[in-house]
């Protein structure tokens, strides 16, 4: 009887010592509070604008912020319903689908270089190309960005409704998407595609890195202007936890810290965005006969 | 020797410091060629991570799409720390053909990063995206490739940096061994030096002390030490000497005090005036170091005159005679024990009684008045001191002396009168015995004779 004691003995207190390390070590670390970010631009680009932000945000909240890169806009879905992020930085229409589907709740919103906390679309073709509207586009390639975007998807669709353009899967001769805005400008700069679209800001961004940009690419349309990427709160994170956040990317641009943020993430400062700051999302969504609510994203 | 002690601690401290700075400047050297050897392989280092990180993404491309692909997140951190790697190169120095090298990597990694962003984000048909794929490995291999010429170039440079670097710190260590040497034989001579610098007059003015206190007094150090020690050195000679010339004095003191005792007891013994003066004449001469000596005495025969006699040293009788009167002592006197006079700036000294009678020419005079009951008695003289002034010893001394004769006059005269009274008692008794005899005469009515004489006082 003794001699078994002993190990049952020694086999509990090690799995004690073991749960109060586990608890120790919890208490000490606790647990990371991930932002997730859509693929606007190049991927690794995208991360290091952030990067400063989720280190200013961790110090002010007192907590640990884990930046993880959404491979596909739409994913923000199935990534919520995971439980796999508390906040995202989306897109007008992405935000448009989260708050609407999933609940999420926009608190701020970059302001841009400019002073506008908007951007808008661009459809664009090589200026060599000799395509000048609509109808000289039919079997041509047609590079896209996400089903998910307003600038690199939802805006060019209601633009090619507006102009008769039905389903572009027929019109074009190729419809491809890129998943970034970048490499869907990139993609027409190098001939790979025809006509493309993308937002305003990663236009300008990729013209003062390649001037090529400029010169031999040419803006056919242009979107009306939307909420520019907002910061979305999952349902779940706590309102006073959410105010906190709020209130830091609000007053960032009032110290030198929070302006060199801003300085990496190409911004001038956050303001402050409700649901209600999408509406022209959605009409544009209206447009391009897409209903947020019902919107069901697929990869492909 | 304040000086020395001073010169000595700023040799040893010069001596400390060109130490130290040898070393130190040594340290510097070969740390500082470590230094920059350790940042040549932290470089190094860097590069072979570079390398590894570079493999690895190249691992995540082709992974990519299959159940051996890592999470977006982690081939975004690799990348990242691949950017990071070479922004860190950039942060080194370098040869220009390295910046030049460097340069080309950023850019192909920029490169490789947006096709392999657009890999990862394109929706694209299987053949777009092994195009794509195929594009970024085709940047990757190229940067590898360039990674791998600077690694197989650095290497063997490093190699021989790392040896020189090596050769360097073995001298650094063999000079600091050697200066750590010099400076502690350096440090040891001058201290020895500067120990017996301190301790050998030290132990030579002790052992001269120690002889001093044995009774070698006079002794004398012998010395060429200046400054501080030599001050002592002859301080202590001085003392010594000083020591020597007291112990001269009190001994001399000594003798002349044990020679008036003598010659107070001789005087004591002396039944007769002139036995007295006979005396006094000689103590004087043994007493008092003077060519002339000299007594003056009540005349006998006339009242209140005086009689003075000189005479030279050596002879004992003397050899003027003359006489003064009680007035012109008293003024002289003035109560005083002694009285005394030196040469003038004229030349000679003034001889208080009358003119001066000697040969000689009187430079200095002492005279001790003998003195009893308040009168005086009379005088001893000495005069022309041989070497110098008479002293105040030498007037205590003549004081004393005349003090002892002033006693014995009056114990002379006491015997004096005792005699008297006795001659007188037994004249009184031969009369008494004779009046027995022949008792008629008494009986006749004769008077009775009285004998003149004084009563004792």
């Amino acid at each position: 009887m003794k001699r078994e004691r002993v190990p049952r003995l020694t086999i509990g207190l090690a799995l004690a010592a073991a749960l109060s390390l586990a608890l120790v070590s919890a208490e000490e670390n606790p647990a990371a509070f991930r932002i997730g970010l859509i693929p606007e631009m190049n991927v690794f680009e995208q991360v290091e604008r952030y990067r400063l932000l989720a280190e200013y945000l961790s110090g002010q909240i007192g907590q640990p912020i884990e930046l993880t890169m959404l491979s596909r806009y739409g994913n923000i879905v199935q990534r919520m319903e995971r439980k796999e992020v508390d906040a995202a930085f989306l897109g007008s229409f992405t935000g448009a689908l989260a708050s609407a589907q999933l609940g999420m709740q926009p608190i701020a919103r970059p302001i841009n270089l400019d002073g506008s906390s908007t951007y808008w679309g661009y459809i664009f073709v090589r200026r060599d190309s000799g395509i000048d509207d609509v109808r000289e586009m039919r079997g041509t390639r047609l590079a896209l960005v996400e089903r998910a975007t307003t600038a690199g998807y939802v805006f060019p669709v209601a633009f090619f409704q507006r102009h008769g353009v039905g389903n572009i899967d027929d019109y074009f001769s190729e419809v491809q998407f890129w998943g970034s805005h970048d490499a869907s400008i990139q993609a027409v700069l190098s001939g790979k595609a025809d006509v493309g679209a993308a937002k305003n800001t990663i236009w300008e961004h990729l013209i003062r890195e390649d001037p090529r940009v400029g010169s031999e690419l040419g803006i056919l349309a242009t979107s009306p202007k939307v909420p520019s990427n907002g910061f979305f709160l999952s349902p779940d994170v706590a309102p006073e936890f959410g105010a906190r956040i709020r209130s830091s990317l609000l007053d960032l641009h009032q110290t030198s810290e929070g302006a060199q943020v801003l300085a990496n993430l190409r911004a001038k400062g956050f303001v402050s965005t409700d649901a209600e700051s999408y509406r022209p999302v959605l009409d544009l969504a209206k447009d391009a006969g897409l209903d947020v609510l019902t919107y069901t994203y697929v990869n492909r | 020797m304040k000086r020395r002690l001073v010169l000595a601690f700023v040799v040893l401290f010069a001596l400390l410091v060109a130490g130290v700075s040898t070393s130190i400047f040594y340290l510097w050297q070969s740390s500082g060629e470590l230094r920059q050897v350790v940042e040549a392989h932290e470089v190094e280092e860097l590069r072979q991570s570079l390398s590894l990180r570079l493999l690895r993404s190249k691992q995540d491309l082709q992974a990519s799409g299959t159940v051996f692909a890592n999470e977006l997140d982690d081939i975004i951190a690799n990348v990242q720390a691949l950017d990071s790697s070479v922004q860190t190169c950039f942060d080194c120095h370098h040869t220009p053909r390295r910046t030049r090298e460097l340069e080309q990597i950023a850019s192909l990694l920029k490169v490789y990063k947006t096709q392999y962003s657009t890999f990862i984000t394109a929706f694209l048909n299987s053949d777009q995206r092994l195009e794509l794929q195929l594009e970024a490995a085709a940047t990757a291999d190229q940067i590898s490739g360039l990674v791998s010429e600077m690694l197989l170039s650095a290497t063997p440079a490093l190699r021989q940096r790392t040896r020189r670097a090596l050769a360097e710190l073995h001298r650094s260590r063999q000079v600091l061994l050697v200066t750590l040497l010099l400076t502690f034989a350096a440090a040891i001579l001058l201290s020895t030096g500067l120990v017996r610098s301190v301790t050998g007059p030290v132990t030579r003015l002790a052992d001269t002390a120690r002889r001093l206190s044995a009774g070698e007094l006079g002794l004398q150090i012998q010395h060429q030490e200046r400054h501080e020690m030599g001050e002592l050195m002859d301080a202590f000679n001085e003392m010594s000497v000083t020591l020597e010339a007291d112990d001269e004095r009190i001994k001399n003191h000594s003798a002349r005090l044990t020679r008036l005792n003598e010659a107070l007891l001789s005087l004591h013994a002396s039944a007769e005036q002139s036995r007295l003066l006979d005396g006094l004449a000689q103590a004087v001469q043994e007493l008092i170091d003077a060519e002339v000596w000299g007594s003056v005495v009540e005349s006998r025969g006339i009242g209140g005159v005086f009689v003075i006699g000189l005479g030279f040293m050596g002879e004992t009788k003397p050899t003027y005679l003359g006489g003064v009167s009680l007035r012109t002592l008293k003024q002289c006197w003035n109560h005083s024990q002694y009285s005394s006079g030196r040469e003038g700036p004229e030349g000679g000294a003034e001889w208080p009684l009358r003119a001066w009678p000697m040969e000689v020419r009187l430079r200095n005079y002492l005279i001790a008045w003998i003195e009893l009951n308040g009168e005086l008695q009379g005088a001893l003289i000495a005069a022309n001191k041989r070497s110098g002034d008479f002293s105040e010893e030498d007037g205590e001394l003549l004081s004393a002396l005349g003090h002892g004769a002033a006693q014995v006059m009056e114990n002379l005269h006491l015997v004096r009168e005792l005699q008297a009274e006795i001659t007188l008692l037994r004249e009184r008794g031969r009369h008494r015995q004779q009046d027995a005899s022949t008792p008629s005469k008494a009986e006749a009515g004769g008077t009775p004779q009285t004998v003149p004489g004084r009563h004792p006082s």
